[in-house]
């Protein structure tokens, strides 16, 4: 291990090549890898005696014998090291931290344990690592870093997120793993910069996450930010500035092609076309390219600038950033500006303080992914002929051949919609060593974040051509109201943490116990309102139509004024409480067996009191087998440890609070004296009167493996983790409508995930050259074993018009997997139709399915199983390398044996080109008559059976992503020295550059549909692609 | 010491929390069923919640079903009174419903199917908790009585568009929704249940001037009831209701039992604004324009209604144009046909109507045009949407004294109906040159010498009459189903095919049908495909 350690490391001694007047001397500086210096360094000539120590600034002076000796240095925590000095030389000794000797330490909950102690399965994500994405979203950094760990980003707009998965979907909810930051146990992680993690690990199996009990259920991620130093100061900077673009576009017909789809759509008469239509159809023009017309090239700069530093009792880190992209669809942004500080102050020998706050000031423009109206969406939809504005009037235009928005208004109007999220965290902790070994922590947290969201809609004009040619205004498109709405969502939580470790070695026994309380309580309240149009016409901006975007911060500013002075009394107020008490025992004896026990009780106020508690408890084994004394020691196998482990946690995330109970909300107003609204109140869904924890046990086996003198480190790790009581919110339960609510939220089924996980990790340095590579790859079976009283569920059933639900959910299947008619090619002819007997009502040229249960109709119960957004594996794969002063990375993410439901075929590869623009595809692979294809059906407007939900809209969903490579040059520190910087590093860095995949649609990481359902896994709707990031960036530490 | 100061560390820590309280946490914004019901007020509240969904009509809706779904494309444009209206690819469903092409993806009656639903679900949760609350006896019949007429309007709506559809009578349970124990209810059965709603509503609520307007009355219920009875005469009549029945219901309700209602003097006064609730009117839907968007379900009290079926160039999308058929059913000294069906070239508020593209009938819906001042694209108006009038309950008397051969007094009623639109002045602002005015028509007053004395040219008059009369008032494609005009009409007219139609309608042979007397066959409409997919409820036939 010590090894491994050292080789990760940046190692150096600067000999710096200038005589010194004196004669048999040599002299230098003691330092610390991060510039300090060191004070009380022993310099000792080696085999003798004589030597000195490093003074206050870190230097000394030593005279030798002779032209040249060896010089041993030895500070205590740092490897020892020797020198070969040269009378007359000037030394540079930067001392390596010795981890081994300080224990080197997993941050694991609620405290730390050596790594050599540690039984559960945590992964480490070298935190260098997720500095190198241009992103502030510290998710998509450790995509494809951890065995595991699945990644998916849901969208590319600025301000969105990602869905993580750590070991498979474990739950029907959230399925989002818990966030611990310095011992806060948060699900948002947004206010850190990626800069300021000192470490981060993952805890996967239940043995590791069990003392996170009902928190732990879907993995937990540790997170410790970069504290003050004991002395001097440091500073860092960090920039970057780019650009991003879109990595794929999808061929869409062009104007004069879409004019000839649209006639054949309509019969192929140009005199059944209505005559305000034909125009267009008969006088295309070159139209316009909606793809072009909202994507752009977006800039992206980031810069964060961080100070640490200590006096005398007082350790201090003051730190800010500012983030800054445009996204990739126009007039989307995103911005960030973050700061923290944190400081630590030693009262006496025993008693600490610690305290500090994290500030963050998120703004994006909220992407509208409405499969009617989003940008993206309308741009791959609208007809190509069709331009932006009319020529002639300078108003917005629109044909009318097909019934969408204009692209581009709707992405104008983009501007006008923005969120912000003002988060302030403050923290304030004591720990007190009561007598040795134990000590009492008590650590209070406020977390309080404010979403505004500024929505205006302002007032414009789209106009059509008449028959005659004169320009009408549009009605459906055109609008004199502006409204302006207002939603606020506030979250207030508030953590305490008390507890007492106590830690003990006599002789080769070592215990390390740990008791504690925690509480949590979160309250979300919701607020909105809507700015009548006559206050806004206060404002001074009355005519938006001819609106300034210059002006638009200013606007903002005139309408906070109104809306603050606004009654904001909430709408509604979500609250819950939960409480908990643990413990855990590590025990080990010499370094060769080791025993963990956890047991966390929870008690959680979404559940009725009979429900209420839950106890979580688990088990787990070490053993070191290179500590035996049989243990033949080598050069090719150099350690062994084998873990195992069990564990239950348990689960509330998933469900709001009050779902027991049944609750009547009001806002249901009706206007009786036909004056204005009376309120009423109505029930939105059923009680769940008997719902209780979800639980899930995990088992994990694991190896790890030290090859090579450690220079090859090899985990495999074996887990079955069941999952029993699955949570679904009533939102996500699928019920009918005419029940008139939304079902009970249930605890509706059991499920299992079993994985396998393997990680490889080398690292060699010959001279110059240093280089590690490896990898990891997970493989996942997902079943379903239990769904309580149904047979069945259904899903994603987004698009009514593919009559089918998407996804089905069934015992002994995959979770959420899909299902549709089977494809049977197209009918090439009457007689085939007659002979196939299913589909009478079937022309040549439409799709011939498969009348699965044999009964002579083509019914919902023909739908069969197509594929499963789960993949087979996910996989990731790095290599960083450095020779002399340059460095490179490249990582590699994906996927594979995974499906994705494209839903957005339905449009883009329809039926007919008169509700939408058709792919170029779709158009050359039509049926136009017998034998002319197999593929795609005819292109018709006439009512057809072609667009129901059926392996047509499946596709292969595997991909590999270069997610990101980097080439970097560390300046001489002779010329940076100059400038009294300590190192500098410029790079250059791509994201997204290059990608594989078969898949048709914007982009191959499909996340999770509309709000998160976890039903719609895999599903897209269109959905916003991820950018390909180009960046320069400096590191510069002074 | 120092074991003492940790001693009490923990001993404060623990028993701050120790208190159970701590876990209890109950909603401040929200209020438990079973504390709702202790108060009339709450219940009251809860009540007020089943009549929110009468105005939807826009596109969102709380359920996921989401379309522009108004009654008026089943019973104003699935008829030979209008045409869909706009341009042919805008809202291309509604054509598909005409024709019998549309499938269960249809958006165009998600929300006619939801919305009534979610009006069920509510009423039957105030229906539960009224059995055990413990307020005055009086009330709670009375918020009873309302729940029930709502959930049996509801009920009517469906079961006029859909067909058999599920049917409840208590909220559904979360039971029920995992075993998937659904099924579709017969028509009778649904009617059952709308018949003895409707009858308890008549009996217990109060007439019209007690409440606020708005709220149900017994004159509602009534009028309602008199209307189920004569859809039952016509199409699924196993309940066997008599033309005896009906007339005696419209004859007590003429004489007053249920309220004091009259005709408007002017028949185009009735769709003006200032002739919301007046005393022709039963039963309207209230719409206030309170600023709030129709995208804000709940607090939106609009309509989108007007918008919908307004010009082009007044603010309006242009849906549901009447046609050329309906306008040349009147006579020409008729005003009513310029106050329904107002021509390309005539006036409204003074401005004129034009042709556009999205016009191609030459006629716009003159009774859901609305004043400059009130257009409004996002918000919907505060137009209400007039839902039963008297000159119905006068008309149905008549249809019901015709059959029970009481031939004089169904001459009677169309007469004074014929009477009164002889009174009737031009719509507002058919004078440019008075935009504000109600112009005097200067027609010569309709001839009832016209109207037969007997016999099926009668009857024939009277139905006549009653596409006159309420022409554009959703109502035609059910008078024409019940009395088995359907399939003639639109075939004849539209040149959809007969045996398309029938493959689309309940009939006495192509449904389980046993023990039930269908008098006409009954075309339904496609229940929404996610529905029937998932819920073990059968598709209407040929969707």
């Amino acid at each position: 291990m010590k090894n491994i350690i050292k080789t990760a490391f940046v190692f150096w001694v600067y000999l710096l090549a200038h005589q010194t007047d004196a004669q048999n001397t040599v002299s230098g500086v003691i330092k610390d890898t991060e510039g300090n210096p060191l004070v009380g360094a022993t310099i000792q000539i080696e085999g003798t005696t004589s030597g000195t120590t490093s003074d206050i600034e870190g230097e000394f002076l030593l005279p030798i014998n002779g032209k040249s000796t060896v010089l041993v240095i030895n500070y205590i925590g740092f490897i020892t090291q020797r020198i070969q000095a040269n009378a007359g030389l000037v030394l540079e000794v930067l001392m390596e931290e010795d981890i081994e000797a300080l224990e080197e330490v997993v941050v694991v909950g609620y405290g730390t344990v050596r790594k050599s102690d540690l039984t559960g399965s945590v992964g480490s994500i070298d935190t260098k690592e997720v500095k190198k994405l241009a992103t502030v979203d510290i998710n998509r950094a450790i995509q494809g870093k951890v065995a595991g760990v699945q990644v998916t980003t849901n969208s590319g707009a600025p301000g969105s997120g990602t869905a993580i998965r750590v070991r498979g979907i474990g739950s029907f909810g959230n399925s989002n793993p818990l966030y611990v930051v310095d011992g806060f146990l948060t699900g948002d992680i947004s206010n850190i910069s990626p800069n300021d993690i000192e470490t981060m690990e993952v805890l996967k199996d239940a043995s590791a996450t069990a003392i996170y009990g009902s928190r732990g259920a879907n993995g937990v991620i540790i997170i410790s930010t970069k504290k003050g130093l004991k002395k001097g100061i440091e500073v860092d900077l960090n920039t970057y500035t780019g650009f991003q673009s879109a990595w794929n576009t999808i061929e869409m017909l062009d104007a004069p092609t879409y004019a000839l789809a649209y006639l054949e759509s309509r019969g192929g008469r140009i005199s059944d076309i209505d005559p305000s239509l034909r125009y267009w159809v008969q006088n295309s023009g070159t139209g316009t390219d909606w793809q072009n017309e909202v994507l752009q090239d977006a800039p992206i700069s980031m810069v964060d600038v961080s100070i640490r530093g200590g006096y005398k009792k007082l350790r201090y880190k003051v730190g800010g950033s500012f983030f800054s992209q445009d996204g990739i669809v126009i007039n989307t942004y995103g911005k960030r500006y973050q700061g923290s500080v944190d400081l630590d102050y030693q009262v006496t020998d025993r008693v600490s303080i610690a305290a500090g706050v994290k500030y963050s000031v998120n703004q994006w423009t909220p992407y509208d992914n409405g499969l009617y109206s989003s940008v993206l969406g309308t741009a791959l939809r609208k007809d190509p002929i069709t331009t932006a504005t009319d020529p002639v009037s300078g108003d917005w235009f629109r044909t009318n051949l097909t019934d969408l928005p204009n692209p581009a208004r709707r992405a104008y109007e983009q501007q006008f919609r923005f969120q912000e999220s003002v988060r302030i965290q403050p923290s304030i902790s004591v720990s007190y060593e009561i007598i040795d070994g134990l000590t009492f922590n008590s650590n209070a947290n406020w977390d309080d974040r404010v979403i505004d969201g500024y929505f205006l809609n302002p007032s414009n004009v789209t106009v059509e051509r008449d028959e005659d040619g004169s320009i009408v205004r549009n009605p459906n498109e055109s609008t004199n109201n502006i409204f302006y709405n207002r939603t606020q969502n506030e979250l207030e939580v508030f953590q305490l943490t008390n507890t007492l470790n106590y830690t003990k070695k006599f002789g080769k026994h070592s215990i390390n116990a740990l008791v504690g309380l925690e509480s949590f309580e979160r309250t979300n309240i919701n607020r909105s309102f809507a700015i009548t149009p006559d206050t806004l016409y206060s404002v001074r901006y009355r005519d938006l139509d001819t609106f300034d975007p210059n002006l638009l911060d200013d606007f903002h500013e005139d309408v906070r004024e109104i809306a603050d002075r606004e009654d904001l009394n909430p709408d509604r107020e979500r609250a819950f409480n939960l409480l908990s008490y643990f413990a855990r025992a590590v025990y080990s004896y010499d370094d060769r067996y080791l025993l963990t026990a956890t047991v966390r009780r929870d008690g959680s106020s979404k559940f009725s009191p009979g429900e209420r508690w839950g106890t979580f408890p688990s088990f787990s084994a070490g053993w070191n087998v290179d500590q035996e004394g049989f243990f033949p020691k080598n050069k090719v196998l150099s350690g062994v440890k084998l873990r195992a482990g069990w564990g239950q946690v348990g689960n509330s995330e998933p469900i709001a609070p009050y779902q027991f109970l049944s609750i009547l909300a009001g806002g249901w107003a009706y206007p009786f004296d036909n004056e204005s609204g009376t309120d009423g109140f109505a029930a939105r869904f059923l009680p769940a009167t008997t719902i209780r924890w979800e639980t899930s046990e995990t088992s994990n086996f694991a190896a790890d493996l030290f090859l090579l003198d450690d220079r090859l480190t090899l985990t495999a790790e074996y887990y079955v983790k069941t999952t029993r009581d699955l949570l679904v919110n009533s939102n996500f339960v699928p019920s009918p409508v005419f029940a008139g609510a939304n079902a009970p939220t249930t605890n509706a089924a059991s499920m299992q995930n079993d994985g396998v996980e393997l990680t490889l990790d080398f690292s060699q340095q010959v001279k110059d050259l240093s280089f590690s590579v490896g990898g990891n790859i997970s493989f996942i079976d997902n079943e379903v074993t239990s769904l309580g009283a149904g047979e069945r569920l259904e899903g994603a059933g987004y698009e009514p018009k593919i009559i089918l639900p998407i996804t089905r959910t069934e015992v002994g299947g995959e979770f959420a997997s899909f299902y549709g008619l089977q494809t049977l090619g197209i009918f090439q002819t009457q007689e085939e139709i007659d002979a196939h007997g299913s589909q009478p009502r079937a022309s040549p040229g439409d799709v011939k399915y498969l009348d699965a249960d044999d009964d002579g109709a083509i019914t919902s119960e023909d739908a069969v199983f197509l594929g499963s957004p789960i993949p087979d594996f996910t996989y990731g794969f790095y290599l960083n390398a450095s020779y002399k002063s340059i460095d490179l990375s490249a990582a590699f993410t994906g996927t594979h044996g995974n499906e994705i439901a494209n839903i957005f075929t339905y449009y883009n590869a329809g039926a007919s080109a008169t509700i939408n623009n058709l792919t170029q595809e779709r158009w050359d692979n039509r049926w136009t008559g017998p034998g002319s294809t197999n593929t795609d059906p005819r292109v018709t407007d006439q009512p057809t059976t072609n667009d129901i939900f059926s392996d047509r809209y499946i596709e292969d969903g595997s991909f590999m992503r270069l997610r990101n490579v980097q080439i970097g040059y560390t300046l001489p520190s002779k010329l940076v020295s100059k400038l009294k910087i300590k190192s500098a590093r410029i790079y250059v860095s791509a994201d997204n550059l290059l990608t594989i995949t078969n898949y048709s649609g914007f982009d191959p990481e499909v996340g999770l549909a509309f709000n998160g359902d976890p039903f719609g896994n895999g599903v897209d709707l269109g959905n916003y692609p991820q950018a390909r990031t180009i960046i320069i960036g400096t590191n510069i530490k002074f | 010491m120092k074991y003492r100061f940790l001693v009490i560390c923990f001993l404060l820590t623990f028993s701050f929390y120790s208190c159970k309280d701590f876990l209890e946490v109950e909603p401040t914004t929200e209020v438990t069923e079973l504390d709702f019901f202790e108060t009339v007020e709450g219940a009251q509240q809860a009540v007020n919640a089943i009549y929110d969904p009468l105005n939807w009509g826009g596109v969102v809706s709380p359920l996921g079903l989401g379309g522009h779904s108004y009654e008026f494309i089943i019973g104003d444009i699935c008829t030979d009174d209008s045409e869909k209206g706009s341009i042919d690819a805008d809202q291309i469903g509604i054509s598909n419903l005409k024709n019998f092409t549309a499938d269960g993806g249809t958006s165009n009656v998600f929300l006619l199917w939801e919305k009534h639903y979610i009006m069920i679900f509510r009423a039957n949760l105030v229906l539960r908790n009224l059995t055990t609350a413990t307020f005055d006896e009086q009330r709670k019949l009375q918020l009873e009585a309302e729940a029930r007429f709502l959930r049996a309007y509801a009920y009517f709506n469906l079961v006029k568009i859909f067909g058999g559809v599920p049917l409840f009578d208590e909220p559904v349970s979360g039971d029920q929704i995992v075993e998937k124990d659904f099924s579709n209810a017969p028509i009778y059965s649904i009617y059952q249940q709308i018949d003895s709603d409707l009858s308890f509503a008549r009996d217990n609520l109060p007439q019209r001037g007690v409440n606020e307007i708005g709220r149900a009355n017994s004159g509602a219920a009534a009028a309602l009831l008199a209307r189920s009875y004569l859809y039952q005469l016509g199409t699924d009549n196993t309940n066997g209701h008599t033309w005896q029945e009906l007339l005696d219901l419209t004859n007590e309700f003429i004489s007053g039992a249920y309220g004091s209602y009259a005709l408007a003097s002017n028949y185009a006064m009735l769709f003006d604004t200032e002739g919301e609730n007046n005393e022709e009117s039963i039963f309207e839907i209230q719409s206030v324009d309170t600023g709030v968007g129709n995208f804000q379900l709940g607090p939106f009290v609009g309509s989108v209604w007007t918008v919908f079926q307004s010009p082009q160039d007044q603010g309006g999308w242009g849906f549901n144009t009447p046609n050329q058929d309906l306008v040349d059913t009147y006579e020409s000294n008729d005003p009513r046909r310029h106050n329904t069906a107002i021509a390309i070239g005539e006036h409204a508020y003074g401005l004129p109507l034009e042709s556009g593209p999205r016009n191609q009938t030459g006629y716009y819906h003159r009774k859901a045009i609305l004043h400059p001042d009130e257009w409004n694209t996002e918000k919907g108006s505060g137009y209400n949407v007039r839902k039963i009038r008297y000159a119905d309950i006068l008309l149905m008397n008549a249809e019901a004294a015709y059959h029970t051969g009481n031939t004089a007094q169904a001459v009677q009623r169309v007469s004074e109906i014929r009477d009164r639109a002889s009174q009737s002045t031009f719509p507002r602002g058919f004078d440019p040159m008075d935009p504000n005015g109600f112009t005097p028509t200067g027609f010569a007053p309709l001839d009832n010498s016209v109207i037969p004395t007997g016999g099926q040219n009668l009857l024939d008059f009277i139905l006549d009459e009653r596409r006159r009369e309420f022409g554009m008032e959703q109502l035609r494609f059910w008078d024409i189903v019940r009395t088995g005009r359907h399939l003639d009409l639109m075939s004849s007219k539209y040149s959809i095919s007969a045996s398309l139609i029938e493959m689309h309608s309940i009939t006495t042979t192509n449904r389980q049908t046993e023990d039930q007397v269908i008098v006409n066959p009954i075309p339904v409409f496609p229940i929404p495909s996610l529905e029937v997919a998932d819920w073990g409820i059968n598709q209407n036939p040929g969707y």
